[in-house]
């Protein structure tokens, strides 16, 4: 079975079933240790907890903001004030990585209010990033029509408002359920749910006429 | 037949109870144009779920400096300060707030009591009762401890002054009831 029948199969039998089988958020068995550690001033504990979580974080600023050095001004900003303020972190209210990401949200927004985003060049989102994972029996045909359905996935991104931007990079970007993305977006679960949905139509329609022929035959390869 | 293309989207994102579901899966098994645009919104759904967590991928040179970045502002403000000083904050509250007791509000009270026992109030207190046939003795009293307490002469006319009597009533309506009384 190639690589392409897979993912027929895999989009055939819905994309809710393949998020609702994705594991649980990243249990941290060692969390508290590496809290209490960093408490003490163990730098190592902190550069293990920069190590877990800062990639994320980076993901999901870069994601909202679309912008490499707003980004990583909020990803400083907001592990300086969650290392901070560890002492504060209380796990009975959710996840640490709830926490951070709260964090982060609320920073990407002063970052929004702060400067008026440019319009973000298509190369600064090419450039940026790993190539997607492929089989290894991708033939480069394939690869090329997945790049450029990538770059046209993200030149609709670039359209979405940032709220929407926000849900789609918590629930695609970071793996979210809609529970912790009504906490860390402090909307209701509902409303979190309809930006999703909002946002899914919103790409479909900034896809243009092409991207959608392309689309349609990369599946029915 | 009910086309169940409203639910769709609600369907691919996992928003729908189990009942609603089965309802969108158990038409789409007969419904072409229902199952074309489920399968049009899966692979969009499915495309962007692979590729946004592509998109924005730190490469080494970022993480370094940010994490550059981040510990020198932990290292120039450690928060392991403040984690000392928890432990101990509220006895130390408590002992604060029982020395300020101590040294400043009883020293307080007890002033309070001693000066009103010192003020000269003798004058006052003859000058306040209202005895109309005491005047003189009272007029004598206050002289003699005004003389003792060496108070300014401005200050012993304003007490020899008789009380002011209150004339009419406020209501308008009083004097006639006065007249027709009489």
């Amino acid at each position: 079975m190639g690589w392409s029948t897979s993912l027929r199969n895999r989009g055939g039998r819905g994309v809710n079933r393949a998020m609702n089988e994705r594991p649980e958020p990243m249990n941290d068995p060692d969390l508290p240790e590496l809290i209490v550690r960093c408490l003490r001033g163990d730098q190592t504990a902190y550069a293990t907890l920069y190590e877990r979580y800062a990639p994320g974080l980076y993901r999901l600023a870069y994601s909202v903001l679309l912008e490499e050095q707003d980004a990583e001004d909020v990803v400083q900003e907001a592990l300086v004030y969650a290392f901070r303020s560890l002492e504060r972190y209380d796990p009975q209210r959710g996840a640490f990585r709830t926490w951070l990401y709260t964090i982060t949200i609320s920073r990407c927004r002063n970052a929004r209010r702060r400067k008026w985003l440019p319009t973000v060049a298509l190369s600064n989102l090419l450039n940026i990033g790993v190539e997607p994972s492929a089989p290894p029996d991708e033939s480069p045909e394939v690869r090329a029509a997945w790049r450029d359905l990538r770059a046209s996935l993200e030149r609709a991104l670039k359209t979405l408002s940032p709220r929407l931007r926000e849900a789609v990079a918590l629930r695609y970007g970071q793996g979210l359920t809609y529970r912790e993305m009504a906490e860390i977006m402090d909307c209701p679960q509902k409303t979190a749910e309809s930006r999703v949905r909002l946002a899914h139509e919103q790409l479909r329609s900034a896809m243009s006429a092409a991207d959608r022929a392309a689309l349609e035959e990369l599946w029915s390869v | 037949m009910r086309h169940v293309q409203h639910l769709i989207l609600a369907y691919v994102h996992g928003q729908l109870r189990p009942a609603r579901r089965a309802r969108v899966m158990n038409h789409v098994r007969v419904c072409d144009t229902c199952r074309e645009a489920l399968a049009r919104e899966e692979r969009l759904a499915f495309d962007v779920q692979r590729e946004m967590p592509l998109i924005g991928q730190p490469n080494n040179g970022q993480l370094t400096r940010m994490w550059a970045g981040v510990w020198q502002e932990i290292s120039l403000n450690p928060p392991q300060s403040r984690v000392r000083r928890t432990p101990f904050l509220p006895g130390l509250s408590a002992v604060l707030a029982i020395l300020l007791v101590v040294l400043v509000a009883l020293p307080l009270v007890a002033h309070s009591g001693t000066r009103a026992e010192a003020a000269p109030m003798r004058a006052n207190n003859r000058y306040i009762s209202p005895t109309p046939g005491g005047t003189e003795e009272v007029d004598a009293t206050v002289q003699a401890s005004l003389v003792e307490a060496q108070l300014p002469q401005a200050t012993v006319a304003f007490a020899m002054e008789a009380a002011p009597v209150p004339q009419t009533p406020a209501s308008p309506v009083a004097p006639m009831t006065f007249e027709e009384t009489w």
